[in-house]
This record gives C-alpha cells, sequence and structure tokens, in this order.
C-alpha cells in the first residue's frame, strides 16, 4: 500500500517518470539546467533522453524555419536599377529574417578622410556607418511552432507603420520576390479567384490596390522597443529584443487591440488582417479610384 | 429521476458520497463505477483532504460542462480563472499531493493544471539557490561537481 504521498524532502524526485516528463514539457531549457544544479538525482533526471527530446520540439521548429525561409531568402535581392537604391539585402534578425533596403551614398570626402587619417582614432562600426545606410523594409519572424509572422515596414504620412500580413509559396529555387495582396476569404465562386485576378491588373492598379490594402491593415507603431533595435549585437540585447518580438507577435494576432491582450488568450479575439473586404474598400474608393485611372492611359481593370 | 451517488472512501476511512457524473471525471473511478456497481470504492492512498480536494475540483467542473451551451464561452474563461485560484491557495506539498490524486484518479485536466502551476514555481526561480529553497531539495554537490555540470550545461550564445 502506498499510503502518504507526503513527502517533503525531494518532492520532485519522488514524482512519477509520467509526470515529471509532463512539468519538464513546461520548461524552457534554461529552467531545465537550474533544476540540474540542484541536487544530484534532479541532475539524473535531467540527463535522461525523455526530457530533452520534447525540448528538441522547438529547436525543430527553428529548423524548419532556418531550412524553409531564411536558406532561400537570406541573400541580395536585386529590382532593375541597383545603383538607384533597389537593393534589398535579406539578413538573421532576432529569431527572425529582416530584409533592408541598401540606400546609395556618395562616399563623401570625410568618410575617406576619417580612413586616410587615423583610422585607430574611430572605431570600425563608425566608419561602415558613414558608408553603408539602410533601412528595414520587411521582416519574417519565426513564431515557436515553426510557422512565420510577416511584417512590411513602412511609413504612413509621418509616423512609421507596421503592416502583418503572411509569406506563402517560398521555394528552395525562388528568385523573385513579390507582395500581393490576396483574398483569404472565399464567400462566392466569382469572388474566389482574386488571387488570379491580382497577378492579371497591370502595374499601376496593383500598386494601387497595394495601397489601399496596406492604408486599411497598417499598424502605427511609437513606442520604443519597436523601432529600436532589429538585430542583437550584445548579450544584454536580448530581453530588449525578445520584448520587441512578444510585441510584434501580439500585434500581428491583434491588431490594434493588441496592447491589451495576451497572447496566451486563444478565444476568439483574434484580429484578422483577412477580414480586410476588398469589394467594400472598392466600393468606397471607387470615385477616388477613377480619378486615379482616368490619368493612367494603360488601365485594363473593369 | 434522482441522480445516482457514489461512495468514496480515503485512506483515513471517511466515506464522501458524490454524483456519479462528477466521479466519472477520473478515468479510473469510471471504469471501477462499471466494473463493480453499487459498491464502496476504497482509495487507500488518498487522505480525506486530498480526496475533499480533487472532489471539489470535479464538481465545479462538471457544473460547468452540463451548464454549457449558451454561455459556454465565458464560462470557459471563468473555469481556467477558477482553476488558477483553485491552486493558487494549496500550498506546496498539497499541490504535490493533489498531482499525484490526479495522475492516480486520471483525471487530465486537473493533471494540467497542477503541473502547470508546479512548473510556474520552477520557472519563477532565477536559479538553483532558489529552487532548492523553494522545494526544500538539500544539495549534496561539491563545488567541483557543479563547476563540471555548468561547464556541460553551458548556454551557447
Amino acid at each position: 500500500m502506498v499510503r502518504e504521498f507526503k513527502c517533503d524532502i525531494f518532492i520532485l524526485i519522488s514524482l512519477p517518470e509520467n509526470i515529471i516528463v509532463l512539468i519538464y514539457r513546461l520548461l524552457y531549457p534554461s529552467d531545465i539546467c537550474n533544476l540540474s544544479f540542484c541536487c544530484k538525482s534532479l541532475c539524473d533526471i535531467v540527463s535522461s533522453e525523455n526530457v530533452w527530446l520534447d525540448q528538441c520540439e522547438i529547436v525543430k521548429a527553428l529548423c524548419r524555419f532556418l531550412v524553409e525561409v531564411m536558406k532561400p531568402l537570406v541573400r541580395v535581392w536585386v529590382y532593375q536599377e541597383p545603383k538607384l537604391g533597389n537593393v534589398v539585402y535579406l539578413m538573421h534578425g532576432f529569431l527572425s529574417d529582416v530584409g533592408c533596403r541598401i540606400i546609395p551614398q556618395e562616399v563623401g570626402p570625410l568618410a575617406i578622410l576619417y580612413i586616410d587619417y587615423d583610422p585607430f582614432q574611430l572605431p570600425m562600426w563608425d566608419i561602415l556607418c558613414l558608408i553603408i545606410m539602410w533601412s528595414p523594409v520587411f521582416e519574417i519572424i519565426c513564431y515557436l511552432d515553426g510557422s512565420t509572422k510577416f511584417f512590411l515596414q513602412g511609413r504612413d504620412r509621418k509616423d512609421s507603420c507596421l503592416y502583418p500580413g503572411f509569406v506563402t509559396g517560398i521555394e528552395k529555387s525562388c528568385n523573385v520576390l513579390s507582395l500581393e495582396v490576396e483574398q483569404r476569404q472565399e464567400k462566392t465562386s466569382s469572388e474566389a479567384s482574386t488571387n488570379e485576378l491580382f497577378s492579371k491588373l497591370s502595374c499601376t492598379d496593383k500598386k494601387y490596390l497595394v495601397e489601399l490594402v496596406t492604408n486599411h491593415v497598417g499598424l502605427l507603431h511609437v513606442s520604443e522597443p519597436l523601432s529600436v533595435k532589429l538585430f542583437p549585437t550584445r548579450r544584454e540585447d536580448e530581453g530588449m529584443l525578445l520584448e520587441r518580438r512578444t510585441m510584434l507577435l501580439k500585434m500581428h494576432k491583434f491588431g490594434v487591440n493588441w496592447k491589451h491582450l495576451n497572447l496566451k488568450e486563444e478565444d476568439g479575439l483574434c484580429y484578422n488582417p483577412k477580414q480586410v473586404d476588398i469589394n467594400e474598400m472598392w466600393e468606397k474608393n471607387h470615385d477616388a479610384y477613377f480619378e486615379f485611372a482616368a490619368t493612367n492611359k494603360e488601365r485594363d481593370f473593369n | 429521476m434522482s441522480k445516482k451517488m457514489i461512495v468514496l472512501k480515503s485512506s483515513e476511512g471517511v466515506s464522501f458520497v458524490v454524483e456519479e457524473a462528477v466521479a466519472r471525471q477520473s478515468k479510473i473511478i469510471s471504469f471501477l463505477v462499471e466494473e463493480f456497481p453499487d459498491r464502496e470504492l476504497p482509495l487507500t492512498n488518498m487522505t480525506s483532504e486530498i480526496l475533499r480536494k480533487t472532489i471539489e475540483y470535479c464538481k465545479k467542473h462538471v457544473v460547468e460542462d452540463d451548464g454549457g451551451g449558451d454561455s459556454s464561452s465565458s464560462s470557459s474563461g471563468d473555469l481556467k480563472e477558477w482553476d488558477v485560484k483553485f491552486v493558487a491557495e494549496i500550498d506546496q506539498p498539497r499541490l504535490m499531493d493533489l498531482l499525484m490524486a490526479a495522475n492516480y484518479l486520471d483525471i487530465p485536466s486537473l493533471l494540467d493544471v497542477t503541473c502547470q502551476k508546479v512548473a510556474d514555481t520552477i520557472a519563477a526561480c532565477n536559479d538553483e539557490k532558489e529552487i532548492r529553497a523553494t522545494f526544500n531539495i538539500e544539495n549534496d554537490f561539491t563545488e567541483e561537481e557543479v563547476e563540471a555540470i555548468r561547464m556541460e550545461n553551458q548556454y551557447p550564445i
């Protein structure tokens, strides 16, 4: 008879293995490491494979992101005239991929003067800053389950703006990046082909539609951690970058109401960028659109 | 129609009369009820205190399950809140007992709630010293041994 469950010492060790595995599944690797330092028996439990196999799920998700998203995308992307600044360089961010537009700079005499003058006086980083300027264009964030969240970075009049979206169809040998508007809700059969419709639009119409939709889904951001750092350079940055990441994930999930909600709340409160009704927007902006379109000879939209 | 009642007996010999639907949330009791109908079920490794707590949890959850329908979404939120409060009020040794009881009686939702509480308690500790203090664990490592493990587990950055 296993009478008493009660035992004050080594409570954690006396638990059956299935419970220990259940508890460890809810912990982060750093917590598990802390546990292993507590005493010999806990150290033995921590070194068992079962504990780490569960932790591997997170690593697996990260690997999936590395292989499926980072590998095909991380490189330099060029559009028509690279000299004019149509160069986007994709690089690793903090659990994310960041696309940066490289802004062409005239290397002024000042920079050269500095380099010639005394390179040891000026840290290398400062010299690089003088020559290369960039601004983020978009960011693809890796979620815990390996799925991706997309943000287009931009400006709405004077303020910085973020536009949540989706990344789809990344192939291993892809060589074109395109920003498209896609209707996700299939209401009737006639509307179901909106995506094809988009590719049929003329360049100007595409541009206009993208503008229309981005104006609708854009989220203003003014708070600090969102605009400060994109890339970890020191270990101390980790906290701030984590905060930024959580903010972005919340924004992606809940839209404008993100501040008051918690990521763990799975209940139907999710904001859905899909819900933007393009037809409604067309109607609303109808007059404006035709005014706009009338100035374009190449219009072929009905 | 009167509801069918089941008698559960704790290790101290105290009998608890509960509705069948309440008790059936435990897969083990559900099985026992079918195998031995109309019999008192002795739970020799559960104290009255823990059995009372377990029944309290099952009662709350069975009511919400029945009363669902129109207000199910709000009640599920309330239920979560209730669960959090329920485990927050229990002290640590009793929480462990409840965890074991949930495991023994096979009540998955109670097991989840209690495991989460233990995990939260561990995660709230900043280092091994805090964990030792919280869970009353004796350090049986020598300095050198700790250093050796630390080297082995160094977090890559």
